[in-house]
């Protein structure tokens, strides 16, 4: 080896040492604890069930059943069959997600979904379409359930159908021929839109009815037993725009060109702050009609059609108006009612202060004009 | 005694060794009943919804995506608009589309962000972001009715003409439209709104026909009106702050109720005919150089009960006869706290600008009302 030659390895050499020396590897000790996987299994990623022919599969009368509690989710549209339920319930504590997919059912088909049988709790259906089931669109007939984002149309039956203590939100009922949404005792429904179904919505005793509306339903648009209803619409139903049976309370809602009553009561109940408009026309109805007794009027605004206040015997009828209307009063003896004809105001009224006592100074005075 | 090690060793082994096959249980090996079946779950079973792309929803000739069957779709990333087309066309019924959060952006000459081409009905589209196309963000009324559709949280911004656009009885949840063209939220009948904002749109903040309610729901800043109602609707503990039209407009037999309308450059709360105005906080309208007043009654049969009328061009105005007017209170308007017709009935007007009362600091005081009508109005 020549000089030159020895120099040059000798350079390499140091070159490749001191690389070696620059460059830290990492640790070689692995981590401490046990050894694990540092991926996720798309069972990790999607811990629910599908509902499918291997997972839940159907028997005799449904495409699919459940059995067991948990959550499941849709995979696809799903296609009735005749003399089929579309999935059927048969357990406690089951969510079913319809991930924004549709059960079409076929003529001859049964319930969309329902539950099977009595006595299960807390199911929860969500998102998506249930639509042309020859039976009912959803039917829970397990108490504490919950109904969210769900549209049904077009169902044999009733739109959503829910028993004791369950919440139906934020959904659609639309030419259901019974029921759009219906709930047994207990039950809240919120933000519900029912229209073109036979009745629209319908709250058993002891429930309430938040921010809905129902449009040209061929019956009532409300019907309530023991509820309390709120900020509700009910516009051009075949029917009464709401029908409220026995202690029931309706506050802050607007009923209007129904072709009965606007707001039907029966006992016990409380009818306050309303907008009730054109209602029963051609002497069919009346804005606000108490067919029985022991309910408070109050404060409530009618205006058009045949009738305004409609009473039968023993109700407190109090501080409401009533003005282009055939007959403004139409109470019957027995009542509690004063019912005044307004003084209106000869001159215009253009500053501070005007007017005055518009025919009584009752605080409990009714008044048309 | 002999060693014998090895033997030893043999011994402790095959001890070792039969003791852990004892404890060792396996599992059957006979497989268990029925049909051989997967246990796994397969990519499909984890996203079963259809993604939004070239290959499974492709356009046409005016659309990026065209979605031609019912089902559930998604988006897989954000999307960017092309001139002359709109962003996803829905040509079919029962369609949901699921924006996971993307963005769908126009561009220049650019049509709608979502579209639907003819009269569908239960379509939903929700959790996403639509900006800056050319033509409406969400369009699901121009081609038909298109009955029931749900629009959920989402976001329409800077669409050159409505935010959020669609048909009969449509159910629309918390979304927001702002400084669209057009309208921000424009429906049709029977429409429900809930928890939605309007901002600086160019036309209307919220737009809608008959039989309508729209709950907790604000509009600011928009051109137009705040709140624009057809007949029979109601609007309930909404806020209207400082458009250029009036707060809210509404159409015959409306309920206008708990609602707080402030600095609008026209009118306050319009109501037309057989309307219930109830317990509303009106302040300022007809701000700048515009002219309002803070409740207008155009036509007959309202009733005015129980509102609060501060600042503005004047108070509670009703241009024609026929309307009760009773228990409100008005203060600060320049232009009269009272504009009424002949012919209204109008509870007492006291005015009690300078009552004279004592201070108050104990459990007792006599009255400053100067009335006991229960109907009286209030100057104050």
């Amino acid at each position: 080896m020549s000089k030159a030659t020895l120099a040059a390895a000798v350079v390499s050499a140091a070159l490749l040492g001191s690389t070696a020396l620059l460059t830290i590897a990492g640790p070689l000790s692995p981590p401490a604890g046990p050894v694990a996987s540092t991926y996720r299994t798309l069972t990790e990623v999607e811990p629910r069930t599908p509902i499918s022919a291997t997972t839940t599969p159907g028997d005799g009368d449904s495409l699919f059943r459940i059995i067991q509690p948990g959550s499941y989710f849709l995979t696809g549209n799903l296609a009735g069959v005749a003399g089929r339920h579309g999935i059927e319930i048969a357990a406690s504590d089951v969510a079913i997600d319809l991930m924004g997919f549709t059960l079409q059912g076929v003529p001859g088909s049964l319930d969309g979904i329902r539950t099977s049988g009595t006595g299960y709790f807390r199911i929860t259906v969500r998102r998506g379409v249930v639509a042309g089931f020859g039976g009912a669109g959803v039917h829970l007939s397990a108490n504490e359930c919950r109904v969210e984002g769900v549209t049904a149309s077009e169902n044999g039956e009733s739109g959503i159908l829910a028993v004791d203590g369950s919440i139906v939100v934020d959904c659609i009922a639309r030419d259901n021929a019974e029921w759009g949404i219906r709930v047994y005792q207990g039950g809240v429904i919120q933000r519900c839109s029912a229209s073109g179904n036979a009745g629209g919505i319908h709250s058993g005793v002891a429930s309430t009815v938040t921010a809905s509306g129902a449009y040209q339903n061929s019956a009532s648009g409300f019907e309530a037993l023991e509820s309390v209803i709120t900020a509700c619409i009910a516009y051009d139903n075949g029917d009464h725009g709401f029908e409220l049976y026995n202690a029931s309370t309706i506050t802050d809602c607007a009923a209007r060109l129904n072709d009965l009553d606007g707001i039907r009561i029966r006992y016990y109940c409380v009818v306050r702050a309303n907008a009730c408009t054109s209602n029963g026309s051609n002497n069919a109805g009346a804005n606000i009609r108490a067919v029985l007794a022991n309910s408070r009027i109050e404060a409530n605004n009618c205006s058009g059609g045949s009738r305004g206040i409609d009473a039968d015997t023993d109700n407190f009828i109090t501080r409401n108006t009533c003005a282009t209307v055939a007959t403004p009063y139409f109470v019957a003896a027995g009542n509690v009612c004063l019912a005044v004809s307004a003084t209106t105001n000869a001159v215009a009224i253009n500053g501070a202060s005007g007017g005055a006592p518009i025919g009584s100074t009752d605080p409990n005075a009714n008044f048309s004009f | 005694m002999p060693r014998r090690p090895f033997a030893h060793a043999v011994l402790a082994c095959a001890t070792i060794v039969a003791v852990t096959a004892l404890l060792t249980v396996a599992g059957p090996l006979s497989p268990p009943a029925g049909p051989v079946a997967s246990t796994y779950k397969t990519l499909t079973d984890v996203e079963p919804r259809t993604p939004i792309s070239l290959a499974a929803t492709p356009g046409d000739a005016d659309s990026l995506f065209k979605i031609t069957q019912p089902g559930s779709y998604y988006l897989t990333g954000n999307i960017t608009g092309v001139s002359g087309k709109s962003g996803i066309e829905i040509a079919s019924s029962r369609v949901t589309i699921d924006l996971m959060g993307f963005t769908l952006s126009g561009v220049a000459g650019s049509l709608d962000g979502i579209v639907a081409t003819a009269d569908y009905f239960c379509l939903a589209i929700h959790d996403g972001i639509i900006t800056g196309f050319g033509g409406d963000g969400i369009d699901l009324l121009t081609a038909g009715t298109t009955a029931n559709s749900r629009i959920e949280r989402i976001h329409a911004r800077g669409n050159s003409l409505a935010g959020i656009l669609a048909g009969t009885a449509a159910v629309v949840r918390e979304c927001t439209a702002s400084f669209n063209g057009g309208n921000g939220i424009d429906l049709d009948n029977a429409a429900s709104v809930a928890g939605c904002t309007a901002t600086a749109n160019g036309g209307s903040g919220f737009k809608m026909l008959i039989g309508s309610s729209v709950t907790n729901c604000s509009a600011k800043d928009n051109a137009l009106t705040g709140f624009v109602m057809g007949a029979g609707s109601s609007v309930t503990a909404c806020a209207a702050y400082s458009n250029l039209g009036a707060g809210i407009n509404a159409a015959g037999g409306c309920n206008i109720s708990g609602n707080t309308v402030r600095f609008n450059t026209l009118d306050g709360i319009v109501v037309s005919s057989g309307g219930l105005v109830r317990d509303n906080d009106c302040t300022g309208s007809g701000l700048d150089a515009g002219s309002g007043a803070n409740i207008l009654a155009t036509s007959f049969d309202n009733r005015i009960e129980g509102n609060n009328s501060s600042l503005g061009d004047r108070g509670i105005q009703a241009f024609g006869a026929g309307n009760i007017i009773i228990r409100n209170t008005s203060s600060g308007a320049t232009g009269g706290n009272w504009v009424i017709a002949a012919n209204n009935v109008v509870g007492p007007i006291l005015n009690r600008t300078a009552p004279a009362s004592a201070a108050i600091n104990g459990d007792v005081a006599p009255s400053s009302l100067a009335t006991t009508d229960p109907n009286a109005n209030f100057t104050y």
